[in-house]
């Protein structure tokens, strides 16, 4: 062989050993690279990020999805009930408009939604993160108070609104914040008049508690009562007034007051196990008893008239009014009373009712059946927190089975 | 209790005007005949109905011609009579004319209904947020708070600052917590399942207003309610986790909450808690020790059991177990979490 020859016998061969090895890493890189993938799959690293997308936003879609249902209600709505949320719900309030909306505060996120009633949307209007809210409140104006525990334990209150437009003008999104102040720490209970800027609550004092007034800004603070008795629960009913129930013990007498600006106490009520229910502009009062798994419900159509019993069986916490002058209420009334602590078992989260709902005329003292939701749903309504909407078409309703909100169209 | 009154006599006329509650009056002249009303309840509440007896040590009641008015109309004849009351402050005036062999006199009383709310509740744990009342439980303290309406004419009541108050527990007077404007008093417990018996009397400064209240307090043993502590959204207080319930999740967190508990928090070091799954000891989280995690690696049931107890206290003691399907398995399927020693 030539010296030519040979040198070309040589370069075909480092050719042909350099292609099989770059062949063979090929390969190698290959099994390499299916080996990490199938890693990364199996450690959830391919699934997709969070599109930011939809008018609830990934997180709620999230929950929904984890809950094993559909977002936005659909499938369990009807014509006349919609589950505007699934997911729990710390609290809501139905807004000023000619349009019935409401907003509400998603328990884990602290997140405030809008809920359009009339076409059943739902959108999420702020991105400010309050995990695990467990108590909140909405006023007509989009005032939000948002409670939740600290790692101590103790309560902790923020009080806020959703952030105007002008302040999210820069926004990519229509996502707001929300923007507020923190409430002193310790605060017992809270009332947000729905109609008026002001917050009643209970702050801790040496001998007790005060009550006290703010604005939600948490200025203009006036201390209206002190008490030795810490254990009060506030209603503010919507015109500026604030009423003091003291928390309700099943088959033990309660009272409740009508709190005076110059701090004194003017009973409203008394039973054993006593609910009530203000009325925002009259001295009219629905207030219900508790005693030994027997449960009644009475209305006054004023301060001066004798008390009604109605014949539904149910309590005040189940109720609310109708806006306006006439004294129409509206409440779940459980199919059945299954405990002799009824009151006590329930706010313990021990039992659930399933309620059907009735309209009262409070000046006739009569009640009719308004709606059986056995018929379009499945799910189990325990009626815990109910408001009507200004305009008096719909009612909204946080079910206590499991924290979902829902909206009942009051015509048929 | 009753209530006596005394008339006074003076050349047959009568011209008594006690304030109704006021005790015993002896001032006056001329022949004392000790013609009194009693009254039943001593401290009659408004619209109720009260029992009025005529009574006299000098005069022959039994054989007298006896008649009763009530804001100056017939209201009956005879030693004793039932009248109706009003609205709190509504002053009804009663008067009783005797006449007979042994003499005549007669005597007025003024009845104003009075009522005092009695307010108490404990300085036991229940969670943030609970919207019930916290009951005493063995060694806590009860708190009470007295609520007058002593109304005058007008309608206004006395505050409480003016009112005299007197605490008495179980029938023993409190003096050190009572006095003028003393409206609230704090109690010990009673021992576990017993009862203390709260009462107060009040009665504004000039004596024209006054009345009692009293409530029975029963001692209860604490309650025990496991509830979900969810990542997402926290202690699901709103739904406790029944004796038998499923899992949705192969790691659930769950959180005992000891209602009623003296103390002031479910972690305070005064509760020492015992937590056991399938009979197997589970040391708890001493930072958390109110909470448990069960991480199913399969299917399974666990059988949840907790005993909470206080060293500090040899009457508490509380005690619950729960039987927890992990991933729909049935209940009584597999111990999947560990193996019984």
């Amino acid at each position: 062989m030539s010296y030519t020859g040979y040198f070309r016998f040589v370069t075909v061969t480092l050719i042909v050993v350099a292609l099989g090895g770059l062949l063979g890493w090929y390969y190698f890189l290959q099994a390499k690279n299916a080996q990490t993938n199938a890693q990364n799959t199996g450690a959830g690293y391919s699934a997709l990020p969070p599109s930011f997308e939809g008018s609830t936003g990934s997180t709620y879609a999230n929950i929904v999805s984890t809950l094993g249902e559909s977002p936005g209600g659909a499938a369990s709505s009807t014509s006349r009930l919609w589950e505007v949320s699934e997911v729990p719900v710390a609290g809501f309030g139905w807004q000023k408009g000619a349009e019935p909306t409401l907003y509400f505060i998603e328990r884990s996120s602290g997140y405030v939604f809008e809920a359009q009633v009339s076409g059943h949307s739902v959108t999420r209007l702020t991105d400010t993160l309050r995990p695990k809210i467990y108590d909140a409140s909405v006023t007509m104006d989009g005032s939000v108070v948002e409670r939740s525990v600290d790692m101590s334990g103790a309560r902790i209150t923020f009080a806020g609104s959703v952030a105007s437009s002008s302040a999210i003008v820069a926004a990519t999104t229509s996502v707001a914040s929300l923007i507020g102040n923190d409430l002193p720490q310790g605060i017992g209970t809270i009332a947000a008049d729905p109609a008026y800027d002001t917050l009643f609550f209970t702050i801790p004092n040496p001998s007790g508690v005060s009550i006290v007034s703010t604005n939600v800004a948490g200025e203009k603070e006036r201390s209206l009562f002190s008490s030795s008795i810490t254990g009060w629960r506030l209603l503010a009913p919507g015109d500026g007034t604030v009423v003091l129930l003291q928390n309700p013990l099943d088959s033990v007498i309660g009272y409740a007051y009508h709190l005076q600006k110059s701090g004194a106490l003017v009973e409203v009520a008394q039973a054993p196990g006593l609910t009530v229910l203000p009325h925002a502009s009259s001295s009219a009062l629905i207030f219900g008893s508790s005693q030994n798994g027997s449960l009644s419900l009475f209305a006054q159509s004023s301060a001066d008239a004798s008390p009604a019993q109605l014949p539904i069986q149910t309590v005040a916490d189940k109720c609310a009014w109708a806006p306006g002058a006439a004294l129409i209420a509206y409440c779940g009334v459980p199919e059945t009373v299954a405990s002799k602590q009824f009151l006590d078992d329930w706010y313990k989260g021990l039992l659930h009712t399933s309620d059907r709902f009735f309209e009262i005329n409070i000046s006739a003292a009569s009640t009719i059946l308004l709606y059986d939701p056995s018929g379009d749903t499945s799910a189990q309504l325990d009626v815990t927190e109910m408001y009507v909407d200004p305009t008096g078409q719909y009612l909204a309703f946080i079910s206590g089975t499991d924290g979902s909100l829902w909206v009942l169209r009051i015509a048929q | 209790m009753t209530r006596t009154l005394i008339a006074l006599f003076s050349g047959g006329l009568m011209f008594v005007a006690l304030p109704a509650m006021a005790q015993i009056d002896l001032s006056g002249t001329g022949d004392m005949t000790a013609l009194t009303i009693s009254a039943d309840p001593h401290y009659p509440g408004p619209d109720s109905i009260v029992q009025l007896t005529a009574e006299s040590p000098l005069l022959d009641l039994e054989h007298s011609d006896i008649t009763w008015s009530v804001n100056g109309a017939p209201a009956g004849s005879g030693q004793s009579v039932r009248i109706p009351l009003g609205a709190i402050g509504e002053e009804t005036d009663v008067k009783v004319s005797v006449s007979g062999s042994s003499g005549s006199d007669s005597a007025t009383l003024a009845l104003v209904p009075t009522s005092i709310d009695l307010l108490w509740e404990a300085d036991s744990y229940v969670p943030p947020f609970y919207r019930g009342r916290a009951v005493p439980g063995s060694g806590s303290t009860i708190r009470v708070l007295a609520v007058p309406h002593f109304a005058s004419a007008s309608g206004s009541e006395a505050p409480p600052s003016t009112v005299d108050f007197t605490w008495k527990l179980n029938g023993a007077v409190d003096k050190a917590q009572s006095g003028i404007g003393e409206s609230s008093a704090v109690f010990p417990a009673a021992i576990l399942y017993g009862s203390d018996i709260v009462d107060v009397v009040a009665e504004t400064a000039d004596g024209s207003r006054s009345g009692e209240s009293s409530v029975s307090i029963r001692t209860q043993g604490p309650q025990l309610v496991l509830y979900e502590d969810n990542p997402l959204f926290g202690i699901m207080y709103h739904r406790a986790v029944p004796s038998t319930s499923v899992a949705s999740e192969s790691e659930t967190s769950f959180a005992a909450v000891p209602y009623f508990a003296n103390a002031p928090s479910p972690n305070d070091p005064s509760l020492a808690y015992e937590w056991t799954v399938n009979d197997a000891s589970v040391s708890a989280d001493p930072e958390d020790p109110s909470e448990i995690t069960i991480n199913a690696q399969s299917s399974g049931t666990a059988n949840i059991a907790l005993l909470i107890s206080s060293p500090d206290d040899p009457f508490f003691s509380a005690f619950g177990s729960w039987q927890i399907a992990f991933s729909r398995s049935a209940v009584n399927g597999n111990d999947v979490f560990h193996s019984s020693p």
